[in-house]
């Protein structure tokens, strides 16, 4: 790829003007990483990461469209960048590249009363569109703990989850129209259907694409009335397992509370040690009344069979209030002379299987990551009718050594993935692949989809130039 | 210690901020305007953190640490509790000692002129409720005659023309603490102190700990009962920045404004802690005039679709008002616009 020069982003401010390029070297300083982990470790211990040689902000999608094409020309790589919320490396730059900015891709509204959709442009953050969905007595429902960093097009980048999954699904699961800019900068704009059987499905196509086809600028979001009734409760149950049939008996009726979040013995006895032992279940069931009722009625059945105990709505509550309060912690550890001491390494890792090779996923995981990690805790918190995830939590604190934390992180992902792989488990539920999980996904989709992918870049991508590296795409520096 | 003095009391708060995912990134003003990340709290703290771990701070560093209006919209969804427009003060402080100040930021230090002279006109020298109008109100006229309306004797604190907030904001710390020394030192002993200006308020209030600050909203809502009021349209109410984020009052303002009317206040969609920067705090305006004037309209266009074109807006900040009458809105500070509302003045046309 080639990299940015004086000439090139001359060019480049003549195509979208002066005041939608940034060269300076505060503002390219700020785009040297996301938040995954490992790039923060390397920053923390000195190593000077690759800046970006320009930013850009289209103000639409023709701008979009006119940015990569002209890329596409030169030979420049380019990564798109959201809020910077991701975990993955999915927006390091390559040294010198082009990093695209969707922030200035505010389309918003207006809300479709009838339809319940809703047109939103990339750069909307998660948290503003909720707030402003909710003065309109709306919500997406989708509450992601980087609510209030990432962007709406990184929801899309990387199918994101929120924590009300269970009930309102995926963020793909929530994309009824897309706009997209390819590489070479064609535009394709799929207006938003209920359903369709018009050939594959493009927006599925785009979506998780972490900028390597290119750019989603706009997304069409289904969306609900906000809930007339919230119900929250908490139930101890007397051991993971138990706690994942129970999960497994209610989505099985066809319910779908908002909230189902079953922790194991470890995160039980360290987060929530007033629960008593067992396995803490917290759940919030929302929506029309009635069915709050009838789903609540199902989890009291479902906890009881298996042996579990009520504790009433107030550690439900309480997490409600404090669901995103975790992520305000992170910099107690990780920073230098952090609360754990110099040097740690602490991060979180999702995977999904099938009910029935999720007992097995757990056991594999969590041994892969006890074997260099001093910490796993794990949580189940995004269920379906057919399967669950689980979000691992892991860390490590070397006293001071960087080089050891760098290198048991490492070895710590390295055997969590190949343990996921081996049971038959996906690498990742819903942070995506970036640079992190690149090595991995190849196992994952196997020979042929792997081949699917790499056809359809080169189709889509012929000069490389989208968000290289990533998903194990193209080159990586 | 470190290389930088002036930046020891915040260099551990910035580098926790540095190593936070940056949790109130989309409440950022500046950030949200302009798109860039070097502009959020984290951006601004991770420049000085860099500025710390090198000794020196730089223009990069200044273009950093200028770019913050001090609106406090990040405070409000800090957890850590991090106060960024201190750090922002300590760093600037630096820059400034430094010698690269950007343009404008010398224009934005605090003034010293003498007292509005109607407030000093109307004074009881000694009187237990002392008013101090700081550098920016205009207001004074106005607080004088609600004061002798509602039968209550007032003196001014005339020796104590600036608090120092303003310099110190833009970085100049020797002046501002001048200011405020003077300040503290010419402030007389009554029992009340009344500042007309909230951030001036928070100034007094926190940095200089005197604890007999009240703010002007809430010294109306205890006159505004038992003055002679005409009820009136309702009005758009605009939450200043350094009043509800920084001194933490909302409902004072309010109830002036219903004891006013007889109305609620009209809200607009962002109020009380989520109110939208005017764009004119710590001297930003000066420093970035085109995005300050950008964020102002985005503030003119909330209150407008709020319904501010037929019902007016009052706010109680001067430099707020100011700003968003230049945005082309009938925008009133409280005091000047109660004082408009009492039966014995001519009613507004």
């Amino acid at each position: 790829m080639r990299a940015l020069d004086e000439a090139l982003v001359v060019e480049l401010r003549r195509l979208v003007g002066d005041g939608a390029v940034a060269t300076d070297p505060a503002e390219l300083a700020s785009r040297t990483r996301d938040c995954w982990p490992r790039l923060t470790i390397r920053e923390r211990s000195g190593e000077r990461l690759p800046e970006p040689g320009a930013v850009v902000w289209p103000a639409n999608v023709e701008e979009a469209a006119a940015v990569y094409r002209w890329a596409t020309e030169r030979g420049v790589a380019v990564v798109p960048y959201g809020g910077g919320g991701g975990v993955t490396g999915g927006t390091a730059p390559l040294a010198g590249c082009l990093m695209l900015d969707s922030k200035r891709l505010l389309d918003l509204g207006p809300i479709d009363e009838v339809s319940g959709l809703v047109r939103v442009g990339a750069g909307v953050m998660g948290q503003q569109l909720e707030e402003w969905l909710g003065v309109r007595g709306w919500t997406l429902g989708h509450f992601p703990s980087s609510i209030t960093v990432s962007s709406v097009g990184g929801f899309a980048a990387a199918r994101s989850a929120g924590q009300a999954s269970t009930k309102y699904g995926k963020f793909e699961h929530m994309v009824a129209g897309i706009e997209a800019v390819l590489p070479d900068g064609t535009i394709v704009r799929r207006r938003p259907q209920p359903a369709s059987a018009a050939g594959p499905d493009l927006i599925q196509l785009l979506l998780g694409g972490e900028g390597t086809l290119g750019l989603i600028t706009a997304v069409d979001l289904r969306i609900h009335p906000k809930p007339e009734a919230m119900d929250f409760r908490a139930y101890r149950l007397p051991s993971f397992q138990a706690g994942l049939d129970t999960m497994r008996a209610v989505l099985r009726r066809d319910l779908r509370p908002a909230v189902v979040r079953l922790y194991d013995e470890a995160e039980t006895g360290l987060n929530h040690s007033e629960v008593g032992g067992g396995c803490l279940l917290v759940t919030v069931c929302e929506g029309w009344g009635p069915l709050v009722a009838v789903e609540r009625r199902a989890l009291d059945e479902a906890v009881r069979a298996h042996g579990g105990d009520d504790l009433g709505e107030g550690p439900a509550r309480h997490w409600h209030a404090h669901r995103y309060d975790v992520s305000y912690r992170l910099a107690d550890y990780i920073k230098p002379h952090g609360m754990l001491g110099e040097a740690v390494a602490l991060d979180t890792c999702e995977v999904a299987a099938p009910w029935g090779l999720l007992p097995a996923t757990y056991d594999a995981v969590r041994a892969a990551f006890g074997e260099v990690m001093d910490l796993v805790l794990c949580h189940a918190s995004h269920a379906y009718r057919d399967g669950a995830a689980l979000y691992f939590t892991f860390g490590c604190a070397p006293q001071g050594d960087e080089e050891q934390a760098r290198t048991r992180y490492d070895a710590a992902w390295k055997g969590a993935m190949e343990a996921a792989l081996s049971v038959g488990a996906t690498i990742t539920h819903h942070h995506g692949v970036g640079l992190l999980r690149a090595p991995y996904l190849a196992a994952e989709l196997g020979e042929g989809g792997m081949l699917t992918l790499r056809r359809i870049k080169e189709a889509l991508d012929p000069a490389g130039i989208a968000n290289p590296g990533k998903l194990g795409l193209g080159e990586t520096s | 210690m470190t290389a930088l003095p002036l930046l020891d009391d915040v260099a551990a708060a910035a580098e926790h901020c540095a190593y936070c995912p940056k949790l109130c990134r989309f409440t950022c003003p500046v950030a949200n305007e302009t798109g860039r990340e070097s502009v959020t709290p984290w951006g601004i703290d991770r420049e000085i953190t860099a500025a710390v771990a090198r000794g020196s701070v730089t223009a990069q560093t200044a273009d950093a640490v200028y770019a913050c209006t001090g609106c406090r919209a990040c405070g409000s969804a800090c957890l850590p509790g991090l106060d960024l427009p201190t750090h922002v003060r300590a760093a600037r402080a630096a820059v400034v000692e430094t010698g690269i100040a950007p343009e404008g930021a010398a224009e934005a230090v605090g003034r010293e002129r003498a007292a509005d002279t109607a407030l000093l006109t109307g004074a009881t020298p000694g009187a237990d409720l002392v008013v101090f109008p700081g550098c920016a109100s205009e207001d004074g006229a106005a607080l004088a005659v609600l004061l002798t309306a509602a039968g209550i004797a007032w003196d001014v604190a005339h020796d104590a023309v600036c608090c120092g907030a303003r310099s110190l904001d833009v970085g100049f710390a020797a002046l501002g603490a001048e200011q405020a020394g003077r300040a503290k030192m010419a402030l007389p002993p009554g029992g009340r102190l009344v500042v007309m200006d909230p951030h001036c308020a928070r100034q007094l209030a926190v940095d200089l700990g005197d604890a007999r600050v009240v703010t002007l909203p809430t010294l109306l809502a205890e006159l505004a009962p038992a003055l002679p009021l005409r009820p009136g349209d309702p009005v758009v109410w605009h939450d200043p920045c350094w009043l509800g984020r920084g001194m933490g009052e909302y409902d004072a303002a309010r109830a002036v404004v219903l004891a006013a009317t007889g109305h609620d206040a009209v809200e607009p969609e962002f109020t009380r802690d989520r109110s939208r920067c005017t764009g004119g705090g710590m001297g930003f305006d000066q420093v970035f005039p085109v995005t300050a004037d950008a964020l102002r309209d985005t503030r003119v266009g909330d209150l407008r679709a709020a319904g501010a074109d037929v019902l007016g807006v009052v706010t109680a900040c001067p430099n707020a008002a100011a700003r968003l009458r230049a945005g082309g809105l009938d925008a009133h500070d409280l005091a000047g616009w109660l004082a408009g509302r009492l039966t014995t003045t001519e009613e507004p046309r």
